[in-house]
């Protein structure tokens, strides 16, 4: 458990500041990963030291690489892949999954690394001499990344039995390091007609082919040897029958590992006999290729110049000595070819990633690729694929999270400081194991709401992962910046879109103040089709009957237009502010030739300015000219409903 | 049907193909527009046999990646992100942008040149323009604050301000005629403004939904001129007739999610293209006559849905169909070319 | 700055005038890192927008108070565009950002004064806004050693605040956090630190909780181990954790966790919280100043008075260790062709100094040296 426990990145960053004297700094974070630092003012001095020069502040932005054009690249596409394996993930129940499948997933994100580094590279072919700084910097981490997963994939992910796994970390090899066809292709295309045999290059081809285990093109390069007679057996003809006869395990065909173990010992036999019975003594090269065909420790030392490096010298090695290896035993033969490459002291960060995964360490590799890659993804993308099919332990206790969570947790976290990313941050956060709406709700409340459209799209977020607060926190936010800038229509449908009445009772009372203070509504366009949601808030009601009010009252149905204004009063739905306003609408009405309100409702509306006349509270909040203005109303008012009283009584 | 994908590292809002002269010419270049990024800006992009270089000794593997992916041509910064882009004519683009400036970009391949030729700034507030349509010499732009622009290509004053008319976002324009102008909101209504009329009210509002449910887009058919198909924020398509009741005709759920943009096939108007928030492109093929669709209310349905791009999990933001190619961008990043989509 | 590597990290530096005669005393983002307001010496409070380009301008600069302004802090935008700020001359004081129209009838934002909380009769060292699920409240604290909370009953009126609790803490107070906790059984938290300097008067964190039957804060803890002058703390936003945790800078940078009272229903028969330090670092070799954390609570980063800014992070074991430093470098940099002091508002570091690329290297191991190799490798190894 100790093992696992540094993870850790420890990132030195300097910041040039010259124009204060002190270099006390203050840092506090601008959000995403983004830190903004500035020079204090010491506390208790308050007139001591005047700054002379200005004052700076520095914006320190971490993991700017994500921005770069191919990291978003990988980044969309990868999460496109990565989203479908979690979908695939929901949909069987079961979260290990097939072994096929997780190959075919393995192999998409390997060949997402692959077209980047290919694209990267025409990049750079392109343009020659003005290409961009780092892009370089770029393509080899991009190959050291597929390099790493490939063989990541040959052995947590394919899980392949004895003897067919040193067949992959062949091709492995054939793969990522193609200096035999550099060198093949040298001796071949020389411009100057020189045959291929006398070219310096020549034999160093072919051993750099017998090393990677393919006879039947080191044949072949043999072959273009002037000295090459298929009549005659000599050292050629005999090498070349020893290529030929060359047992390959193929696990497909049904063959048994042991009966291949057989064929290969006796193959391997045939070749030592041959050696020393002098086979090979006349041509010095011949006996070279001869003796890697046996196995011998010797000459790999020889020829490690070719083999680069020791992984590829350690797969050659057990390809000739133990070709039926099983995969945990593989580092068992590291320490040898660690050796002939220096010994453990000389190796580099990719050799230890490598090195783990010959041990068959996955937790280590892991451990290794978060400390030396310089971004989050390998390991993410790594731990999520195989997360679930027990190659790593799992510690939970109550101050720890889960591994997973946490690499998903610090992949998203560098990646939000491209603001553009966002769905792509969610998406990872969402799909944290445990505590997982926990991180995408802090992180949504933080997404910037820049435009209508990008809200809607937030929202439609927050409603896939059950975010119920912080959608409502969103609409009472855009309802509130269309308040602040006078956009009442649009405040209101936010409030709708969120169900806030109170709101929406708030931003009613505005429309109707404007009103009242006006004598028209700006935001009639809304309020007219406003439907069956008007029924959402008391207030919202009222404002809706009242403009049905003015409509009826325009389009002359008086009587409607007198039943509707008189239902607002003595259902009580009008705000009692508002009494005095509805009442002096209802003067008009009063006028007209036909009798409107009979005696019952004119009493009720008597009534009603009764009422209104008793608020107290509501009067001492006027200013004096308003509460003379009041009375005056509601004596003329009152007149006026007493002679439509009268008139009725007498109809 | 074959699709191309290719990701562009920037959320693209907008992608147009450059307008065909022929309807036997296949389009090979097209623009797109940027939003949401640190820094946005408008491309020219070359698709397939155009950008076929002399230079054929890359392995295969390698030259199947350049012939075709879209390669990009041109590049041009723009003031805060695109939020529309239409073609006015062959060669320049109109572009209206969140900081509330529309602009007009003027590009040639072979001289290398995109520059910008004229610029109406911050005729929008808040969060700016939403969208702008083209009628050569005609533009227009609408923005969230409910502000209806209208402008002409060689005018450096816009023609007619028409501020605040409508009390909510508008999210989208389409200019039917150069003096028709239609427009779509975040209540849900779909607004005819006449630009010959003096009085900023519009002709008409036609609502799509009693519960106030947004659209995001807008199209006309391509014969049949009053027929108008909006894109809702609940996934369905909704279809008036501008002659008719301020009713929709018929209303059609094809997406789950806000249909963020629609377009009718210029050549072959049977075919309406859509896509969603939720992923999907489809194509509805239906004569679009006014009686059979309203009687589809009813039961037997004359469209028929069909699905052009496999769900992908990310919104896809535009589409332009154009011969049988139909470009589409989505929010991972991506710009989809299918093949044989009509 | 030799050679780039394939495996560091790039980080980028902008430099931005502040435009303030007089140092900074506290810098503060909105939710979502978009706007800025600074405070200074100079008395005056100046806000920041970010522009298309991701640029920062200065676009409001006004004097909120008649002497230092020590803290300036937002409010949830849930309420508006609201500051509140805390100064020497013993106020507090709230504005709010409303759209009015100029005299050519443009629409134009101004920042305009709220409220002036005046109950402190000394320096108020720290101004809070509550979390949001808690209304619209803000706790303010000064150096004789009393915390106010003071809440809006109307948010939609934020010239009306009422001063809800005071407490007495007798002992000068120096900074505040409020626990964000949106959980339904965690009480509303307030943890206070004191800067008094004598190391001799017990516990300098304080933590309060409201109890809803009394309606009253309440002190259920104080860290005694915390016997240093304490100039910043801070809560961590809770991820759905059944504990807090709270990062303190005082001479040496603590984080503890907190376990909040067992009962909820009954407080004053239930057990009182409890604390537990995880982590004591002392690698600032001074006093530490400040401490924030990131948007996802996964990093804190610590200011010493030397000039070093760490940042930490838990492992998924939840052990803490340094993952980042940040180092100021006085001297004039070399490639600047013109003294900074002529370069005027926003201008970033020359192109070279722009992207700086660092090494990384693991704690306790040396980097290995660098070898020759396969030629497609060379170079991508340390």
């Amino acid at each position: 458990m100790d093992e696992l426990v540094e993870y850790h990145k420890v990132n030195e960053m300097v910041i040039r500041d010259s124009s204060t004297r002190d270099c006390n700094m203050i840092a506090c974070w601008q959000g995403g990963n983004k830190i903004m630092t500035f020079a204090p003012a010491l506390p208790d001095n308050q007139d001591n030291f005047r700054q002379t020069g200005p004052v700076y502040l520095h914006n320190v932005q971490l993991n700017t690489d994500m921005e770069h054009p191919t990291s978003r690249k990988l980044i969309n596409e990868s999460h496109m892949v990565f989203a479908s394996l979690q979908q695939m993930r929901k949909e069987v129940k079961d979260k290990s999954l097939d072994k096929s499948l997780l190959l075919k997933f393995s192999r998409k994100y390997r060949s997402i690394l692959h077209s980047n580094f290919l694209e990267i590279r025409l990049k750079l072919e392109g343009e020659h001499e003005n290409h961009e700084a780092g892009l370089e910097q770029q393509m080899k981490l991009y190959s050291m990344m597929e390099l790493i997963w490939s063989l990541c994939e040959i052995l947590f992910v394919e899980n392949l039995p004895d003897g067919a796994v040193l067949l992959q970390l062949v091709e492995w090899c054939k793969w990522h390091f193609p200096l035999a066809d550099e060198l093949v292709q040298e001796c071949t295309r020389s411009v100057d007609e020189t045959p291929p045999a006398s070219h310096p290059s020549y034999w160093d081809a072919v051993y750099a082919l017998v090393l990677q285990g393919r006879v039947s093109e080191a044949r072949d390069m043999l072959k273009l040897h002037p000295h090459y007679q298929t009549q005659v057996y000599d050292s050629f003809s005999s090498i070349d029958e020893l290529l030929r006869k060359m047992p390959l395990f193929s696990f497909y065909q049904g063959q048994s590992t042991a009966e291949f173990e057989m064929k290969w010992r006796h193959w391997q036999d045939e070749c030592l006999k041959r050696l020393h019975d002098g086979d090979f003594d006349t041509v010095i090269e011949l006996k070279t290729i001869c003796k890697i065909l046996c196995g011998d420790e010797e000459v790999f030392h020889q020829l490690s110049e070719l083999s680069g490096s020791w992984y590829r010298i350690l797969i050659t090695y057990l390809l000739y000595t133990n070709p039926t290896i099983n995969l945990y035993d593989l580092h068992y033969h590291s320490k040898l070819c660690i050796d002939m490459y220096g010994g453990h002291t000389e190796l580099s960060a990719l050799d230890n990633i490598l090195l783990a995964a010959f041990k068959f360490d996955v937790s280590q590799v892991i451990r290794e690729c978060c400390i030396h890659l310089s971004n989050w993804w390998l390991p993410t993308h790594l731990t999520d694929l195989i997360y679930y099919s027990e190659l790593i332990p799992n510690y939970s206790s109550e101050n720890s999270s889960d591994l997973r969570d946490f690499l998903l947790v610090q992949y998203a976290n560098a990646m939000s400081g491209v603001e553009s990313l966002w769905d792509v941050v969610a998406s990872y956060l969402a799909s944290c194991s445990t505590e997982s709406n926990h991180y995408l709700a802090l992180y949504v409340q933080r997404i910037p709401l820049s435009s209508e459209k990008k809200v809607a799209k937030i929202l439609r977020l927050c409603e896939k992962y059950q975010l119920t607060t912080e959608a409502q926190s969103i609409c009472k936010q855009m309802a509130m910046k269309a308040l602040t800038n006078k956009r009442l229509g649009n405040a209101l449908l936010w409030c709708i879109k969120s169900n806030d009445s109170s709101f929406a009772m708030y931003i009613a009372d505005q429309m109707l103040t404007e009103y009242a203070q006006t004598g028209t509504f700006s935001n009639i366009d809304v309020i007219d089709y406003l439907g069956p949601t008007i029924l959402m808030s008391e207030r919202l009601t009222f404002l809706g009957k009242y403009r049905d009010f003015h409509r009826l009252h325009g389009e002359e149905k008086f009587e409607e237009a007198g039943r509707l204004l008189l239902n607002l009063l003595v259902s009580r739905i009008a705000p009692m502010e508002l009494w005095l306003s509805l009442l002096m609408d209802a003067l008009p009405l009063l006028d007209k030739d036909k009798i409107i309100y009979g005696v019952e409702e004119t009493s009720s509306l008597l009534a009603c300015l009764n009422t209104l006349d008793q608020q107290d509270k509501l009067f001492s909040k006027l200013s004096e000219s308003e509460k003379r203005n009041h009375l005056q109303r509601i004596k003329h008012l009152r007149l006026s409903l007493t002679n439509n009283l009268a008139r009725a009584i007498v109809s | 049907m074959a699709e191309c994908l290719a990701f562009v590292s920037q959320k693209m809002s907008r992608v147009r193909w450059q307008p065909v002269t022929s309807s036997l010419q296949k389009p090979d270049t097209f623009v797109s527009g940027s939003y949401d990024d640190t820094v946005n800006n408008i491309s020219v992009w070359g698709v397939g046999h155009m950008t076929r270089t002399s230079n054929q000794q890359a392995d295969n593997y390698m030259d199947d990646i350049e012939s075709s992916q879209p390669k990009k041509l041109l590049e041009c910064q723009t003031k805060g992100s695109v939020a529309g882009m239409e073609y006015v004519d062959q060669k320049s683009v109109a572009v209206g942008l969140s900081s509330g400036t529309v602009s007009l970009f003027k590009y040639n391949v072979e001289m290398q040149s995109l520059a910008m030729q004229q610029m109406w700034p911050t005729l929008h507030s808040l969060s700016g323009v939403t969208d702008v349509a083209a009628k050569n010499p005609d533009l227009v732009s609408v923005g969230e604050d409910g502000t209806i622009n209208m402008m002409r290509v060689d005018c450096k004053q816009p023609l007619r301000c028409m501020v605040g008319v409508d009390s909510s976002p508008i999210t989208s324009v389409h200019m039917v005629t150069s003096t028709e102008v239609c427009t779509t909101n975040m209540a849900g209504q779909l607004r005819m403004y006449d630009a010959r009329s003096p009085s900023d009210s519009p002709s008409r509002i036609m609502i799509s939904s009693e519960t106030l449910v947004g659209l995001c887009s807008v199209d006309h058919h391509p014969t049949q001129g009053h027929i108008l198909a909006t894109g809702g924020a609940d996934g369905c398509v909704v279809l008036f007739d501008a002659r008719k009741e301020c009713t929709p005709v018929s209303k059609l759920q094809i997406h789950e999610q806000d249909v963020w943009e629609l377009r009718f096939h210029k050549t072959s108007p049977e075919h309406l293209f859509t896509c969603s928030q939720d992923g999907t492109v489809r194509r509805l093929d239906t004569t679009f006559d006014t009686k059979t669709l309203s009687s589809e209310l009813s039961g037997t349905s004359p469209i028929e849905v069909s699905e052009l791009l496999p769900e992908c999990g990310t919104s896809i933001n535009s589409l332009d169909p154009s011969g049988n190619l139909l470009l589409c961008s989505s929010d991972a990043e991506a710009i989809y070319i299918i093949d044989n989509a009509v | 700055m030799d050679g780039c590597n394939a495996l560091d990290q790039i980080y980028m530096v902008k430099r931005i005038n502040s435009e303030h005669k007089d140092l900074l005393h506290d810098v503060s983002f909105d939710f979502f890192g978009k706007r800025m307001a600074t405070c200074s010496s100079d008395q005056s409070v100046k806000i920041w927008d970010v522009d298309e380009n991701g640029e920062w301008h200065c676009t409001a600069s006004w004097k909120t108070h008649s002497a230092s302004v020590w803290k300036v802090t937002w409010a949830h935008p849930e309420f508006g565009q609201v500051l509140a700020t805390c100064s020497f001359d013993r106020t507090a004081a709230i504005w709010e950002e409303t759209v009015v129209e100029n005299s050519s009838s443009q629409t134009e934002r101004v920042w305009v004064h709220k409220v002036s909380l005046v109950d402190s009769r000394t320096s108020v060292k720290d101004v809070k806004f509550a979390p949001k699920h808690l209304g619209l409240q803000l706790a303010t604290c000064s150096s004789n050693g009393i915390i106010r909370i003071y809440e809006a009953p109307d948010v939609m009126n934020l010239t009306h605040w009422s001063l809800q609790n005071q407490i007495q803490c007798k002992i000068s107070c120096s900074c505040l956090s409020w626990n964000p906790s949106t959980h339904r059984n965690h009480l509303p938290m307030i943890a206070v630190g004191s800067d008094d300097p004598s190391s001799s008067g017990g516990g300098k964190v304080f933590i309060f909780e409201y109890n809803d039957q009394t309606r009253d804060w309440s002190k259920v803890l104080t860290i005694m181990s915390m016997t240093d002058a304490v100039s910043d703390l801070c809560f961590a936003p809770n991820l759905g954790r059944k504990h807090h945790v709270l990062a303190v800078a005082s001479e040496d940078l603590h984080i503890f966790t907190i376990k909040p009272s067992s009962n909820e229903t009954s407080t004053s028969s239930g057990t009182p919280p409890t604390y537990n330090q995880v982590a004591h670092f002392t690698d600032h070799c001074c006093k530490v100043v400040n401490v924030a954390w990131n948007d996802l609570g996964t990093i804190v980063i610590s200011s010493g008075d030397d000039g070093h800014v760490y940042l930490w992070m838990a492992n998924y074991l939840g052990i803490w260790r340094r993952v980042g430093e940040l180092k100021k470098d006085l001297s004039p940099p070399s490639d600047m062709a013109s003294p900074p002091v002529e370069k005027s508002d926003l201008s970033p570091l020359p192109v070279d100094g722009n992207r700086i690329n660092f090494r990384r290297f693991t704690q306790g191991r040396a980097p290995p040296t660098e070898r020759p190799l396969d030629p497609k490798f060379a170079g991508a190894y340390y």
